[in-house]
């Protein structure tokens, strides 16, 4: 398949995704969405503890992450008008 | 890295691909390429191609180096090593320029609308909702269009989310010389996988 717009791509992207629903994910999607360095070891620990897989952690950890770009550029769309 | 599967747990295709890397570049695969590599249809893929389109295809208004500047940029205030390194090595490469560790406090000897970015993404970064039509007058005043700007945008987005991973996931920084043969791979071949 042929590369699109940047705009389709994107939207692909966020498509392609899933964050988990359980809200034990909620503590590790916000230190991605604040830039992923405050995550630790004893955080991803705590969740496979907790009987969650890796492919889970995974999950959420780029699906917080996409979130965090795509805000960023729906941000600038709005204030530019084209959305 | 923090997740074993990420690290091993591939399917067959994409170990294969990755024990390809090192005949190809002459260095290991970069933990990000493990990365796109694992479930490449979840995020891999999908997201290779965005970076394609938005670092590589044509554009009126940024070099491929100005952008991966944009990228460098953004993973120097992600504190993202990692990337910055990486995407200010292509960047060098790609303006013709040696100062890779300088490149972004010495963008003032570029295009000064490279630098009018800078802040408005560096104001993008750390909190989009902020954002005011005050923060398009600097980059407008130099002439620079709504294209552009989204442009530039795009290519900043690409970073926010490739730090958040690598950070998260706890990516190891590649030695300089396997970055230097690693960005010459990815300013060549592209990022579509």
């Amino acid at each position: 398949m042929a590369v699109d717009t940047p705009g389709a791509e994107l939207a692909r992207v966020q498509a392609a995704v899933r964050m988990p629903t359980d809200p034990a994910f909620a503590p590790l999607a916000a230190a991605v969405r604040t830039g992923g360095r405050d995550v630790t070891d004893q955080m991803i620990q705590a969740l496979l503890d907790a009987g969650h897989t890796e492919d889970d952690i995974f999950e959420c950890i780029v699906a917080a992450a996409v979130g965090a770009g795509v805000e960023r550029v729906r941000s600038v769309e709005q204030l530019l008008g084209t959305k | 890295m923090r997740l074993k599967i990420v690290e091993s747990g591939h399917r067959f295709r994409q170990k294969a691909m990755l024990a390809l890397f090192p005949l190809l570049s002459g260095a290991r695969p970069p933990d990000f390429s493990r990365i796109l590599m694992y479930r490449p249809e979840l995020f891999g893929k999908p997201f290779g191609k965005y970076a394609q389109s938005v670092l590589r295809s044509q554009s009126k208004y940024w070099s491929i180096g100005e952008r991966e500047l944009f990228g460098g940029y953004i993973s120097a205030k992600n504190d993202c090593d990692y990337c910055r390194d990486l995407h200010c090595r292509m960047a060098a490469r790609a303006l013709g320029r040696s100062d890779v560790d300088d490149l972004i406090s010495r963008a003032f000897t570029l295009r000064p609308e490279v630098t009018a970015v800078f802040d408005f993404l560096d104001r993008l970064e750390q909190d989009p909702s902020s954002l005011t039509p005050a923060d398009l007058e600097q980059m407008r005043a130099l002439g620079l269009k709504d294209e552009a700007i989204l442009e530039a945008t795009h290519a900043a987005a690409v970073l926010s989310v490739a730090n958040r991973v690598v950070n998260a996931l706890g990516a190891r920084v590649a030695t300089p010389a396997q970055r230097e043969r690693i960005s010459s791979l990815l300013l060549k071949r592209g990022y579509d996988l």
